[in-house]
């Protein structure tokens, strides 16, 4: 039983053993890509676009607020 | 702040006796202590298994817990009715949703804290223990914090079963965005479709970026200009989520 385990789980993990540090190929991670590179950056400038015109718009209609109850 | 700070407190408390979150932490614990059994192995190999499997377990762990608990904590508000007397106290709803966000984010990191915890033990049993454990940790909990934003932001829409499919979609969807969705995305012809499923695409989120288990196990050295970033984007894109969850939640019927 347990060296089916140990088979199991050899199996799942077997990404880990392939991977040698000398595969040019397996070294190519995401940190590496440019794919993933220029993905996230694209997202972040998009999120980073909408959030600061939230927070504009509710900055102005903060200062409606104060300048009615003022 | 107070007011977030309490809420926090009571969903942490109410969250930590719901029976999923004692199953998956439990299950999880026991895959992570399990990995012991791989003596079997060299211990270079051995080393590189546990950190693979353990790192998987445990990002697996966290999108779950995330999924399922943020998927309850404000219908289960709604339909228990104990928002009510919350909200006529001096709390907005916006204070009221973000305790419950952080409430249950809290839980999951006591949860995802003892994996972990069991996790460098054993690392430290084989004399392996090296700081790359808290980078990989330390954005697996990013990560989770913005499925718990992503699945908060969709219950607010839909009931808890609903929305807790969809943010289930979206978490694999999202671990395997660039690897599988891309070229599936690539090779639609129709071009309304391609245009929607590009939308969707980009909608997504890059969740791959989170996942240092490659650094872990191989001990490769990250660019920090790249950890920055990600960190960035991960912090931005949970108070996206929560923002909009926000603005649907304010303006929701009670």
């Amino acid at each position: 039983m347990r060296r089916i385990l140990a088979v199991l789980l050899a199996v799942l993990a077997s990404p880990a053993i392939a991977h040698g540090d000398h595969c040019e190929e397996c070294l190519e991670h995401h940190w590496m890509k440019p794919e993933y590179l220029s993905e996230t950056r694209l997202q972040l400038i998009f999120i980073a676009g909408i959030m600061s015109i939230y927070i504009v718009y509710q900055l102005i209609l903060w200062f409606k607020r104060t300048r009615r109850c003022g | 702040m107070s007011h977030i700070l309490i809420l926090a407190r009571l969903t942490m408390l109410e969250n930590a006796r719901k029976q999923v979150f004692h199953v998956v932490t439990l299950l999880t614990l026991t895959v992570v202590c399990a990995s012991v059994l791989l003596s079997f192995f060299t211990l270079g190999v051995q080393v590189k298994i546990l950190k693979d499997l353990c790192m998987t377990s445990i990002l697996f762990c966290g999108g779950v817990l995330a999924v399922a608990l943020a998927s309850t904590a404000i219908p289960g508000e709604v339909e228990s009715r104990t928002c009510y007397p919350t909200l006529a106290r001096p709390v907005t709803r916006c204070q009221l949703m973000l305790g419950k966000y952080f409430g249950t984010l809290f839980t999951v990191y006591i949860g995802l804290a003892v994996i972990g915890l069991a996790f460098a033990a054993l690392l430290v049993g084989r004399h392996a223990l090296d700081g790359l454990l808290i980078l990989a940790l330390g954005y697996a909990l990013i990560e989770v914090a913005i499925i718990a934003a992503i699945t908060m932001c969709v219950s607010t829409f839909t009931t808890p079963a609903v929305a807790a499919m969809v943010s289930f979609l979206v978490f694999i969807a999202g671990s395997t965005k660039i690897a599988y969705f891309r070229p599936l995305v690539e090779n639609v012809d129709n071009p309304v479709a391609k245009v929607m499923a590009k939308g969707v695409y980009h909608l997504l989120p890059n969740l791959e970026s989170f996942n240092f288990k490659d650094a872990l196990v191989h001990r490769l050295h990250v660019p920090e200009s790249y950890l920055v970033q990600v960190a960035v984007y991960g912090v931005l894109y949970a108070a996206l989520a929560l923002t909009v969850a926000k603005c649907a939640f304010s303006r929701k019927e009670l």
